[in-house]
């Protein structure tokens, strides 16, 4: 060994960075591979697994209940974007505005949600949405002369329910993204807009709109995969089996396959179908959105 | 430092043996019914007293059901932290025994001197390639149980409801002249549409294992079910969605609705739940579509098993046969949960007409309407590989547009199952 190319110095940086390779290989990569590969499995045990190639995918794409919580998730990403994007520009331009008193007050006031329970909040959501004419939302509507509503039991309302969770928790997320994007906007360009005439809309969606396009472009990405990847909501209102499939989405089938059936094999498949759409849409937007330019 | 090693070897050493030379085995047992926990617990001091140097010990751990059977089914797959005994219910026995080679100790040898008294149709549903898996609790008897306070104030005799068209035509006079509900549907769980259907002597699934629950006994029973809350307007779907909930005790508690059919279990509910019907509930065989039909079926069932990873393997199976198959444990079933037993023997012993509590909020006839319909007693058969998702489709397709809402008639539903479930 030549001891001049092999030193302590040489060494550490390797040392250094160890620990998170290992870790990531074990808890990343290995069982990316492994999911990949119970995908053309049918697995009873460990000492029984079967070769089955693309069956399990076979009957994924025969599946109805694959379908309807793709349907669903589809519906529950588009909701969300529409209102978990543009709502949280304006209430951070606002915030941020020299005219609005008390901007740390209404910041917390936005955040706290974020530090909730996401299934106590679930939970007491669910009690809320109760179809009995004693629950929460049906004695507000009541006061409007709106009957008792079924809420988690018809797709219209069952998504209602899960978009009003997602806005109530996720607004303060992208209010914070937003007014941090925010600072980064150099004033000299909205005094020179004020010179020319321009007034606050305008100043909004010529100056803010498209100086906050990276964080944008970062938002609607985690948006995108936080509504794929719906999990928590749909599993503390409905379990794993909801009224026609209303309250289904890909990881609850994953959940249900799995733990519910037993079938790993098709639960895998789930899994390797679920990070190839999100792997597809995420390319796509990017692209659209220019990601991959030269700024 | 040597001297310290060897204490400290010495010390680790005595942690095998307790006071005196017995070594009392522990079993781990993991159960979804606070009342099964108690069971064990008086049976494992039951054994230790007719089995003194075969001492053990139970450490029972009640769980929620969706929680139970998520950790057993990973602890089992992984191959660790499985509790020595454990409690399936028969809906997810087929999940838990999934392969050739379910991850549970077969109990034959055990169950040999005990097979004669045991009710078959039981020990079948815990069965696979000729082995038995576990032992019931009970055999799960669907009775009919009625409030007579109500029926009283409607001017209604219970014996005199035969067939479904009678319980039809008294539930709309009780609806009259009480306004109480003749009964509530279901909505999470199908026993009822099980148990009408199995009484005409029909199953869910075909001898090959395909779904065949567009049956005319299956449409005639969904069908009555429908038509109760829709066309006859004489119930509706449950309180709860379900009957075993404190949202639903409530309702029964209340005088809300005058009939509930029920398993011989739920028995142990309301004397636990609703304590002020004592006296006022009468138990009788099911209503029949025609003469031929059976007036009991059997549903539900828990059989505690013996995880393949126990430790104490020998004293565990010994123990699960015995703690459900001996003589005075399966009159115990009885005694203590209000459970049909399982041992078809005990019925007509004595004691079983003797008070307890059941006998004082039920009357002491009790078992002998049980026995009265001890051999027409039928079940959908569970273990069928389809019969998890087959039973997921009637959750999820099924009672919702049947019973909580009326978007399609029960032919529609049932033949719309059979396709996508035999794709």
């Amino acid at each position: 060994m030549n001891k001049k190319s092999w030193n302590a110095q040489k060494l550490a940086p390797y040392l250094f960075v160890a620990p998170f390779i290992i870790s990531f290989c074990l808890f990343s990569i290995y069982p990316l591979v492994s999911t990949f590969l119970m995908s053309f499995q049918k697995i009873y045990s460990f000492d029984e697994v079967y070769w089955v190639s693309l069956d399990n995918f076979r009957r994924l794409f025969r599946d109805q209940e694959f379908y309807a919580a793709l349907w669903n998730v589809a519906r529950y990403v588009f909701w969300t974007l529409v209102i978990l994007i543009p709502v949280p520009m304006l209430l951070s331009y606002l915030i941020n505005s020299k005219l609005t008193p008390f901007k740390d007050f209404f910041k917390t006031l936005y955040f706290l949600p974020v530090l909730t329970s996401g299934v106590i909040a679930g939970l007491v959501f669910r009690f809320a949405f109760s179809s009995e004419a004693s629950g929460a939302f049906n004695r507000g509507l009541s006061h409007v002369g709106i009957g008792p509503i079924s809420w988690l039991e018809r797709p219209h309302t069952a998504m209602i329910a899960l978009v009003v969770i997602a806005v109530w928790r996720w607004l303060g997320v992208n209010i914070i993204y937003f007014l941090s994007g925010l600072q980064g906007i150099s004033k000299d360009l909205y005094e020179s807009a004020e010179v020319d005439g321009a007034n606050a809309w305008k100043k909004f969606v010529y100056i803010t709109v498209p100086m906050l396009k990276p964080i944008t472009i970062y938002v609607l990405t985690i948006s995108i995969m936080g509504g794929f990847s719906l999990f928590n909501e749909a599993f503390v209102y409905w379990g794993v089996t909801s009224p026609n499939n209303i309250g289904a989405t890909l990881v609850t089938l994953i959940y249900k396959a799995a733990f519910g059936l037993g079938d790993f094999g098709y639960a895998a498949a789930l899994g390797v179908t679920l990070f190839l759409m999100v792997v597809i849409v995420n390319t796509v937007q990017a692209k659209l959105m220019g990601l991959f330019k030269e700024d | 430092m040597f001297l310290l090693l060897i204490l400290i070897s010495l010390g680790a050493c005595q942690g095998q043996t307790l006071e005196g030379e017995q070594e009392v085995a522990t079993l781990t047992f993991w159960t979804f019914v606070a009342e099964h926990a108690d069971y064990y617990e008086d049976a494992a001091a039951s054994w230790n007293e007719q089995y003194p140097d075969q001492q053990l010990k139970i450490e029972a751990i009640v769980m929620p059901f969706d929680q139970l059977y998520q950790n057993l089914l990973i602890s089992l797959q992984s191959g660790v932290g499985a509790p020595d005994l454990v409690d399936v219910e028969l809906g997810q026995a087929a999940t838990q025994m999934r392969g050739s080679n379910p991850p549970f100790e077969p109990l034959n040898e055990e169950l040999e001197p005990y097979l004669d008294y045991l009710v078959q149709s039981r020990l079948d549903n815990f069965e696979k390639n000729g082995k038995y898996y576990g032992v019931d609790y009970h055999v799960g008897t669907m009775v009919m149980f009625y409030n007579t306070e109500i029926l009283e104030q409607a001017g209604i005799d219970y014996l005199d409801i035969v067939t479904w068209d009678d319980y039809i035509e008294a539930g709309k006079i009780i609806k009259e002249r009480t306004g109480a509900w003749m009964t509530q549907v279901e909505t999470t769980v199908g026993s009822a549409f099980e148990a009408m259907t199995t009484q005409q002597g029909v199953d869910f699934t075909d001898k090959e294992g395909r779904a065949n629950l567009a049956t005319d006994e299956g449409i005639q029973a969904l069908q009555l079910l429908q038509d109760l809350v829709y066309q006859h307007e004489i119930a509706r779907t449950a309180v709860g969605t379900n009957f075993d909930n404190e949202e639903f005790f409530a309702e029964i508690n209340q005088g809300n609705l005058a009939s509930v059919l029920g398993a011989a279990w739920y028995m142990n509910r309301m004397v636990s739940f609703m304590p002020d019907l004592s006296g006022k509930i009468v138990i009788t065989p099911m209503p029949v579509f025609n003469e031929d039909n059976n007036r009991s079926s059997a549903f539900g069932g828990t059989a505690t098993m013996v995880t393949n990873q126990a430790n104490h393997k020998v004293l565990a199976k010994r123990f699960a046969v015995w703690s459900k198959a001996d003589r005075d444990q399966a009159i115990k079933q009885w005694t203590l949960l209000g459970f049909d037993p399982i041992r078809w023997d005990v019925w007509d012993d004595e004691s079983l007409k003797s008070e307890n509590e059941y006998t004082h909020y039920f009357g002491s006839e009790i078992f002998e309407t049980l026995l009265e319909v001890k051999d027409e007693i039928q079940s959908v058969k569970k273990s069928v590989e389809l019969t998890p998702i087959l039973i997921d489709h009637l959750m999820i397709a099924v009672l919702p547009n049947v019973i909580s809402e009326a978007h399609l008639t029960a032919e529609e539903a049932l033949k719309e199952a059979d396709q996508i479930l035999n794709r």
